[in-house]
């Protein structure tokens, strides 16, 4: 092939190009930090990469589901856990006043007490979160008086939180089973007010038939407690899960979009020399040609 | 015979001075674009029958004469460079436009897949607070980004599609120019040949404009008689001789008096990205608004909203062009609830569950707008790939080009000074006869003078 002075300029003119083009290329990489800054960048990467971007999103709403879930369900442990309490303290109030020695005015000390108490029980029965009902469902309150009677005021809803992709789990508790204000159930407010007016009496019978009542109460409510721990416990295992799985979806999606910082300096470098090199040659192919070896 | 010895010195004269200033000429152009080296083509001139017993006999030679001065134009390395150089301006052209093509759902990690899971995560969120209206207008918010980005990735296609076919419309009217050019050329060079010149010059300008039509419309050239060309696309003349045809460029390809030229170069691409890419993709972002649109409306009427009516749709628009949130959707009109309670939120963790639902082409919504990108990334990348290699290809037929045809200056002074030599030699040719016939035209006949 000959070589004219057209394709010498030519192949000068490629060659800074490339090179030049080479350096622009690392430069931006090192600028962005990225390796993937358009789809087409890695096609078959930025794919995967965008799959692991949605699921990390869904995780981190995951995760804000499970937490709320795990205050609900601390709320309702702590309302249950000091409900026991207080029913166990009924009952040694109303074993007390069993024995038949009392006066009238010890009696009424601890009537006074259980009625103190069922205050208490109303307060928790009707514990909220963030404004809502733990133990009501979807109403505005949990217990309530109708007609002089305590009952129900929630209603059958359940709430529910999406603490993984596949996993909903139950938030609140059904207040009518803990409670008592199923049908054929004596509530336990209604039966603390039995106990204090059976104090009063001195019905140390009835008294006996309260404590097994409240043996009752007390066992739904344990029953309640029970599942309350084990939702607790399969939220946080979820929760523990999801920010497993979370950082590693991080890991595998910044290895497939951020530049190997090192990598990409060393080949910038080597681009960089590579361009100087190309300057080089361009200016010291300046050579002579025959005309000035000619007289 | 001194008479015949002062035409061949003559001949040589005129000869290597003719040499010389090709040489010249050559040099003068070294730098000029698309210039043709020209080289001298001499032979001997025809001789004259000697005289046998006399001066010898046989031939008596009779100088040189020039035959022509040679273009030397290397035609395969012509063809070379126009057949790669269709194929270089189709993918050019394709590879910038699907680069802008996959910018249209958004930057990477941003835009409408971001946008996608901001939605299913803001159902998530209403779930924990059905009756807050901060949360219902987040959804709605949410919602209206998404629908956003589909309008604007529609707009964008549409505009990408409307620019290549006003360049279409750009390139009809150039390529019917330089086709006009070339035939009034042609009629210049079949004059100068039928008169024996040879028109070197207009021959380097006529290959420059074929070389621009052959990237345009990935034209081929054939030869016709008295030094002109044909240009075909295809098997559509462009030109033939003297005259040439108007391109008009249709919505979707060039025409020649109504018949589309088939599909090559530069506008070829922008044809075939008009009629073909761009309303499938166009078309797959339609599908996906329509699939989004459905799913949603769908589970979202099967919900209770705040005020208990149920039926709502979310969605509305038939396209991607037009979805939009439902007129007049207010936060109350979310449908979170499920039983119907203001406080059951049951209902948004179904709308939230659709994330997982197939939408479109029996995928998710997400997975099917990344789907969408890969496609969209896919085709960019193949065609940056392929321009790059068919550039590559192109500027090596180029460089093929420039180092047969183009000026060596040290070939050229090499000739210079052969021919400068040779004009000496033959000038002492011309100064021997002069003497010699002095001697006959003054010295004969004049004994002891």
């Amino acid at each position: 092939m000959r070589v004219t002075d057209a394709s010498f300029a030519m192949i000068a003119r490629r060659g800074l190009e490339q090179s030049l083009g080479r350096v622009q290329d690392y430069q931006a990489r090192l600028a962005s930090g990225r390796r993937i800054d358009r789809v087409s960048d890695a096609p078959g990467d930025a794919v995967r990469a965008l799959r692991l971007r949605a699921e990390e999103a869904d995780l981190a709403a995951y995760d804000r589901s499970a937490s709320d879930a795990l205050a609900w369900l601390g709320t309702a442990d702590t309302a249950l856990q000091s409900t026991s309490q207080v029913l166990r303290r009924v009952r040694d109030l109303a074993l007390a006043g069993g024995n038949g020695a009392l006066d009238p005015a010890a009696r009424e000390a601890l009537a006074t007490e259980v009625d103190a108490l069922r205050d208490e029980l109303l307060a928790l029965a009707n514990t909220t979160y963030l404004g809502r009902p733990v133990f009501g469902g979807f109403g505005t309150a949990a217990v309530g008086q109708v007609a002089g009677a305590w009952a129900y005021a929630g209603d059958a809803g359940q709430v529910l939180r999406q603490v993984s992709a596949d996993a909903t789990v139950r938030v609140d508790v059904d207040g009518r089973a803990a409670f008592g204000f199923a049908p054929g159930d004596t509530n336990m407010l209604a039966l603390l007010d039995t106990i204090a007016a059976d104090l009063r009496a001195g019905a140390t019978t009835a008294l006996g038939a309260d404590v097994a009542a409240l043996d009752a109460r007390l066992d739904a409510v344990g029953g309640a407690l029970g599942e309350v721990g084990v939702r607790t416990a399969r939220v946080e295992a979820t929760r523990e899960r999801g920010l497993a799985r979370t950082a590693d979806a991080r890991d595998v999606r910044t290895t497939l979009e951020d530049a190997d910082l090192a990598d990409t300096v060393l080949r910038l470098s080597q681009a960089q020399a590579g361009y100087e090199a190309a300057l080089a040659t361009a200016a010291r192919a300046n050579l002579p040609s025959l005309a000035q070896f000619l007289r | 015979m001194s008479l015949s010895l002062l035409r061949i010195g003559a001949s040589a004269l005129i000869a290597t001075q003719r040499a010389v200033e090709t040489a010249g000429h050559n040099v003068a152009n070294a730098t000029t674009d698309g210039y043709t080296r020209q080289r001298v083509n001499t032979t001997t001139a025809p001789p004259t029958p000697g005289t046998p017993g006399l001066d010898g006999g046989g031939e008596r030679g009779g100088g040189v004469v020039v035959v022509s001065v040679d273009r030397l134009r290397d035609g395969l390395a012509d063809l070379a460079f126009r057949a790669q150089a269709g194929a270089a301006g189709s993918w050019a052209a394709q590879a910038q436009v699907l680069d802008q093509a996959q910018q249209v759902l958004g930057p990477f990690g941003a835009g409408l897949p971001a946008a996608v899971s901001e939605f299913w995560a803001a159902w998530d969120q209403l779930s924990l607070a059905p009756a807050d209206i901060a949360s219902r207008q987040a959804v709605l918010d949410a919602g209206t980004t998404v629908a956003q980005w589909l309008r604007d990735a529609s707009a964008s296609l549409g505009r990408l599609a409307a620019d290549s076919a006003s360049r279409l419309a750009e390139g009809a009217v150039e390529v019917t120019r330089l086709a006009a050019e070339v035939a009034s050329l042609n009629q210049d060079i079949a004059t100068a040949v039928s008169g024996g010149q040879a028109p070197n010059d207009l021959l380097d300008r006529r290959d420059a404009l074929v070389d621009q039509i052959a990237t345009l419309t990935g034209a081929t050239v054939r030869e016709s008689d008295l030094g002109m060309v044909d240009v075909y696309v295809g098997g559509i003349a462009l030109v033939r001789g003297h005259r040439s045809e108007t391109v008009q460029a249709s919505a979707t390809a060039l025409t020649v008096a109504g018949t589309p030229l088939p599909s090559g170069g530069r506008l070829g691409a922008y044809s075939g990205l008009v009629t073909t890419t761009l309303p499938s993709l166009a078309a797959d972002l339609d599908a996906l608004a329509t699939g989004l649109r459905d799913t949603v409306n769908a589970a979202h009427a099967a919900g209770v909203d705040l005020d208990g009516a149920t039926g709502n749709a979310f969605f509305a628009g038939a396209t991607a062009a037009t979805i939009s949130l439902a007129p007049g959707l207010t936060p109350r009109d979310v449908a979170a609830s499920a039983g119907g309670s203001a406080y059951d939120g049951n209902h948004a963790l179904v709308m939230a569950r659709l994330r997982a639902v197939p939408a479109t082409g029996g995928q998710p919504f997400g997975d099917a707008v990344n789907a969408l990108l890969g496609r969209l990334g896919g085709l960019a990348a193949d065609a940056a790939s392929r321009a790059g290699a068919a550039t590559a290809t192109v500027e090596h037929a180029r460089l093929s080009r420039a180092a047969a045809n183009g000026v060596s200056v040290n070939d050229e002074m090499v000739d210079l000074v052969r021919f400068q030599r040779a004009y000496e030699a033959a000038a002492r040719v011309v100064t021997a006869a002069d003497e010699m016939l002095d001697r006959i035209v003054n010295g004969l006949g004049l004994v002891g003078r």
